[in-house]
């Protein structure tokens, strides 16, 4: 690892930060994330193997999917409400009509099902480089991935097929691998 | 129905929204945050408090602490110092003191527990200077009447200058806990900033699971979840019953529990009066659906409190009646903003009385900065849809907070003043 991790910083952190947006839907909490997720970096710096970017962006997606905001005392509370349970809903309630604007869909998504979604069709990455990115099974990748583009009102179908992984052998027809993660 | 080419570019058109003001200060953020980083993991190993005092200039070190009871009314300067303080319900102690000529100073080294420094001199100073963490604050009471507190984990040196002989006396944490739920010295307090304490619960060392019944008493609940010493790697999860109900992850870092918990780390849900909010907070191995936690050093504290909002709004954001700051309990007493289209507020501190002052923004993707004139102390904000934070303390009229748009004024943007007066 020979590149200096402040050189990095101004060289590569204003595309990290953009991912960080699409995953907080906030400025200001966009750049906390990414702030947090440089500083976790900072500790491993020495020992990143490979593309720092792509470890930086591993910690900023884990970091974004298994955190709240610490509210200072006094502080203003962000209201974050948690994730439901119904994850896999696709009530009315939940559906988003073709109508309404995808961002703000997308704002109800849990926050897994968000980050598969920002990886897989922002980032372009397979399902497998999502995998790693997220730290989980292929199948879980997929798992959330449907659950996603059911609650934004995209046949499931079209995101689960990966052209770009060869070794994807799904059916994008066949949905039995859509257990509940709860 | 929608497709995946309108998914795209919905996500690259907020991408391409996304203007990076400065990543070259963000560099200066990150070390910041990792100094911190760092300065928490010593104190944590650090384990119990050090304290050395020294006179500015001088070469004597005062003796430590345990050399020696305190006198049972102390005095500095020939002033009578408060033998305790009360901070927030917990009772700190005076401990020891060291007076200079017109300037003195104490460094404070990172201990797990808070401290209080006040301070007086003998001239007749309208105001000294007290600067810690390397900021200066005027404050207009110089005889031992007031405190800063230094939070459990940080180091620093507090400096008083004025005119004359001038003292400091620190305060150390006593053994008394405030009312509530304490378990091995750590308290969930029955009251923070005016929210009642509804239910708490630790778990014992190796333990890695807790579970409480509650009920709403009103519109709103918060869960404070806290968990320590677990291998680097595990998570917290706190499930949450009732209407609201979910789950909320996150890692469990920590070396040890926080002090005061109750007062950082929360999530707040609405309800209804009576509404089920049962939790049960538990430690897993690793982020992704792990078996829970084998480990005996392991504890894990949830405490959920009454988080009714006020109804009080400013910027889009529900502004609190009471906050705690700096050791204090302050209350709501008055709002500050420009008329509508005004990008700029500030507001002056006011004769004979410390006034909070916190900022509000509503900006879009504007840069927002909140300053205070007397600290010169500025806060940036790099957009933001909804945020807000503090400014400072105001004592007195030359004391002066700001909160103001860089640039052109977004259409319907927001910007405002909260100002809290003591009320402890």
């Amino acid at each position: 690892m020979s590149v200096d991790f402040d050189d990095f910083v101004v060289a590569r952190s204003s595309a990290l930060l953009r991912t960080a947006y699409l995953l907080t839907h906030d400025h200001a909490s966009a750049e906390d994330l990414l702030q947090t997720a440089l500083t976790k970096a900072w500790f491993a710096w020495g020992r990143i193997d490979g593309n720092p970017e792509a470890y930086v962006r591993r910690i900023l997606v884990n970091t974004y999917a298994t955190w709240w905001r610490r509210k200072w005392n006094g502080e203003l509370a962000t209201e974050e409400l948690p994730e439901r349970h119904d994850e896999c809903a696709s009530d009315a309630g939940d559906a988003v009509s073709a109508a309404q604007d995808l961002w703000q869909a997308m704002e109800r998504l849990p926050r897994r099902q968000r980050a598969v979604v920002v990886l897989r069709f922002f980032e372009d990455l397979s399902v497998a480089e999502t995998a790693e990115q997220m730290g989980c099974s292929t199948g879980t990748v997929k798992s959330q991935l449907s659950k996603a583009l059911a609650k934004l009102r995209i046949d499931p179908a079209l995101g689960l097929a990966d052209p770009a992984d060869p070794a994807d052998t799904t059916d994008p027809t066949d949905l039995s691998h859509l257990e509940d993660q709860r | 129905m929608n497709d995946l080419e309108q998914l795209r570019a919905t996500l690259e058109r907020h991408a391409d929204d996304v203007v990076d003001h400065d990543p070259l200060g963000r560099v200066g953020s990150v070390h910041s945050r990792v100094r911190g980083v760092r300065r928490r993991r010593r104190a944590a190993a650090a384990g119990t408090a050090a304290l050395t005092l020294a006179v500015v200039g001088g070469v004597a070190l005062l003796p430590e602490r345990d050399a020696g009871p305190a006198p049972a009314t102390p005095t500095v300067l020939g002033m009578t110092v408060p033998s305790s303080f009360d901070s927030l319900g917990y009772t700190y102690d005076f401990d020891r003191s060291v007076e200079g000529d017109t300037r003195a100073s104490v460094r404070l080294a990172a201990s797990d527990e808070p401290q209080l420094v006040s301070w007086g001199t003998v001239g007749d100073d309208d105001t000294v200077e007290v600067t810690r963490y390397g900021t200066t604050t005027t404050y207009t009471a110089a005889d031992f009447s007031d405190f800063v507190l230094v939070p459990a984990g940080d180091a620093t040196t507090v400096r008083v200058v004025g005119s004359s002989e001038v003292g400091l006396a620190v305060f150390a944490l006593t053994s008394d806990r405030p009312e509530g739920v304490t378990s091995d010295g750590i308290t969930y307090r029955q009251e923070v900033a005016g929210q009642q304490l509804i239910a708490a619960g630790f778990g014992e060392p190796g333990e890695a699971e807790v579970e409480l019944e509650a009920a709403a008493v009103s519109r709103g609940v918060r869960f404070s979840v806290e968990c320590a010493g677990a291998p680097a790697g595990s998570s917290v999860h706190l499930d949450l019953a009732g209407e609201e109900g979910g789950f909320i992850t996150g890692q469990c870092d920590e070396e040890v529990l926080p002090f005061d918990p109750g007062a950082t780390g929360s999530v707040g849900i609405p309800t209804r009066p009576g509404e089920d909010v049962s939790v049960r907070a538990w430690v897993s191995e690793g982020t992704e659906d792990g078996p829970l936690l084998e480990d005996d050093d392991v504890v894990i504290s949830v405490a959920v409190y009454d988080d009714a909002p006020s109804g009080t709004r400013l910027a889009g954001s529900d502004v609190s009646l009471l906050v705690e700051s700096g050791g204090h309990l302050w209350r709501l007493t008055s709002m500050d903003m420009p008329a509508p289209g005004g990008g700029r507020v500030s507001v002056a501190g006011q004769r004979g009385r410390q006034l909070l002052a916190i900022g509000f923004t509503a900006a879009g993707d504007a840069t927002v900065v909140l300053e205070h004139s007397g600290t010169g102390e500025t806060v940036r904000a790099d957009g933001g849809d909804v945020s807000g934070g503090e400014i400072g303390v105001l004592d007195g009229v030359q004391d002066r907070a700001t909160v103001r748009v860089l640039g052109p004024v977004p259409p319907g943007a927001e910007v405002a003043i909260a100002l809290y007066v003591r009320a402890d």
